[in-house]
């Protein structure tokens, strides 16, 4: 592992415990009780998701522009570790529904923004399995990934006419609940170590992906 | 500028032509846009539900599904003829490929829409509802905007492993908020007590539209060649 | 490469799994309530320990198969230059 990997995942684990520790040290909330601590790793995880689709997107159009398989490596590694984190999303989002308002799922702004998000993540995926040429794979997955990217705040501005129309139960707070500073200092952990996390989960998946594709090209070379 | 609009005319003239002789994309739209609408009438019973509420989604869930096949009717064709690729020339041509495609698509759909928008009428007696100029103009952008992203995505699907299965996977995802905007705006309009809220819609619709089929009018090149 | 990482990640996994429930346990400034067993305690549990395996054993998996990968690379690359 190289030096890099190792501090980032040194960062990551400390990022964790340091999360755990504050979770300790904060009070519980008062509407939500004790279980409004998902919040803490719910959020973050959202995040790093709609990020994890922002680098797709834009190594995408970066390949467009130069035609360097780096980028569209990089695009693709993205994209898995990213629909790894919607998928905690989308099972941390009813966990913590079902006891706070007693159903799994509800149509909420953020839960249906999420799992459309996850639906544009799997038909990314999809499409790359179903091209076998590397260059061409790369260019379709660059415009699809593009194009996804540009319809997700399109996606947010349109559930939220919706749901300025139709409140439903909001799973994760309204749009302006404000944070006492500890709760702030948590959340704000909460991010970095999820973030460190998956910077390190992009390297490590990246450069397996290079390694995946000196083989097959020394395969070809042997013919 | 003016090599542009010829290319456009022709590729319009081209498929016009073709879709004279075959009539299978309309066909497509037309019979799908109805056994659809025949669906829906099953799934949720119009005598007994609020008809406000089945009757939009029922419209466009039928439009979209038609338009699909359509859209992959009219992409294979192209691969199948193997006439785009001849056109490709220069960068600047490859939008106007794009804007020809979409113009042609833009016009069976329309044609299509128009019979079924005629049947759901008389089924669900909108009672000239329809009619209203807010709906055309959420017809017109909702289908603009859907035709727009379903031309570059059928392209695309032409060339992988999975073809025509493609086009619904990535289409649909990235269509939800547009199709949400006219869903909930023809809503409003066929609901004679409401106006509330229109004004949002159409604005959503129309963001849409510019920004998708700038994007499709850019990308449009890189999925042509190969 | 992989000899090395693997037990550091089953460490901090365990380590996880461990502390959570621990941590979110407690209840800071609740007095006597601190030490109670707490409502949706399972609920909250689950959630964390869904991700920490999610994620962890995502890595390792990666750096697994990286291991796999390396070999054949250079055997590969051994091949080439004979």
């Amino acid at each position: 592992m190289t030096t890099t990997n190792r501090i980032l995942l040194a960062l990551s684990g400390l990022g964790m415990i340091a999360l755990c520790v504050m979770l300790s040290l904060i009070p519980r909330e008062s509407a939500q009780g004790f279980v409004q601590k998902i919040f803490y790793v719910h959020v973050p995880v959202a995040w790093v998701a709609f990020l994890a689709f922002g680098v797709t997107g834009y190594n995408g159009l970066r390949y467009l522009m130069t035609r360097d398989m780096k980028f569209d490596r990089v695009a693709a590694a993205s994209a898995e570790i990213g629909v790894v984190y919607i998928s905690l999303v989308l099972i941390t989002g009813p966990l913590w529904a079902k006891p706070i308002w007693g159903i799994y799922w509800t149509w909420d702004l953020r839960l249906t923004t999420s799992f459309i998000l996850w639906l544009l993540y799997l038909a990314y995926l999809i499409l790359r399995r179903s091209v076998d040429d590397r260059e061409r794979r790369a260019q379709l997955s660059a415009v699809v990934g593009l194009i996804s990217f540009l319809d997700v705040p399109i996606v947010y501005m349109a559930n939220r006419v919706k749901a300025s129309q139709h409140p439903a139960p909001v799973v994760g707070g309204g749009e302006n609940s404000g944070l006492a500073p500890e709760f702030l200092a948590t959340l704000l952990i909460g991010i970095f170590a999820f973030t460190v996390t998956y910077a390190l989960l992009l390297r490590l998946r990246n450069q397996q992906a290079r390694i995946e594709d000196r083989i097959e090209d020394l395969y070809l070379a042997r013919g | 500028m003016n090599s542009f609009w010829r290319v456009v005319g022709a590729v319009l003239a081209r498929d016009v032509r073709a879709e004279w002789r075959r009539k299978d994309i309309f066909t497509t739209i037309v019979m799908f846009g109805l056994l659809t609408v025949m669906v829906f009438v099953f799934a949720f019973d119009p005598a007994r539900h609020e008809r406000a509420d089945v009757v939009p989604g029922t419209l466009w869930a039928s439009f979209l599904f038609a338009g699909i096949l359509g859209l992959n009717r009219s992409a294979s064709r192209d691969s199948q003829d193997d006439q785009i690729s001849g056109v490709v020339t220069s960068p600047a041509d490859r939008g106007a490929l794009y804007l020809g495609k979409t113009l042609s698509n833009l016009l069976f759909m329309v044609i299509g829409e128009a019979i079924v928008l005629v049947a759901v009428a008389f089924f669900f007696d909108l009672d000239g509802r329809h009619l209203a100029p807010e709906f055309f103009a959420l017809l017109v952008l909702g289908t603009l905007g859907f035709i727009g992203v379903g031309t570059i995505f059928a392209l695309v699907s032409q060339k992988t492993r999975m073809q025509e299965v493609m086009t619904p996977i990535l289409l649909l995802p990235v269509i939800l908020p547009l199709l949400r905007a006219v869903i909930e705006g023809t809503k409003i309009v066929f609901d004679p007590t409401g106006n509330d809220g229109l004004g949002s819609w159409i604005q959503l619709a129309a963001g849409y539209d510019v920004i998708f089929l700038i994007a499709g009018f850019l990308l449009y090149g890189f999925v042509l060649e190969d | 490469m992989f000899r090395k990482t693997m037990p550091i990640l089953l460490f901090l996994i365990a380590l996880g799994l461990t502390i959570a429930p621990v941590a979110l346990a407690q209840d800071y400034g609740a007095g006597d309530e601190a030490w109670k067993p707490k409502e949706n305690f399972w609920w909250l549990f689950a959630s964390y320990a869904v991700i920490w395996v999610a994620l962890f054993g995502y890595v390792a998996r990666v750096a697994g198969k990286q291991q796999t990968l390396e070999r054949e690379l250079k055997r590969l690359e051994q091949d080439q230059v004979k």
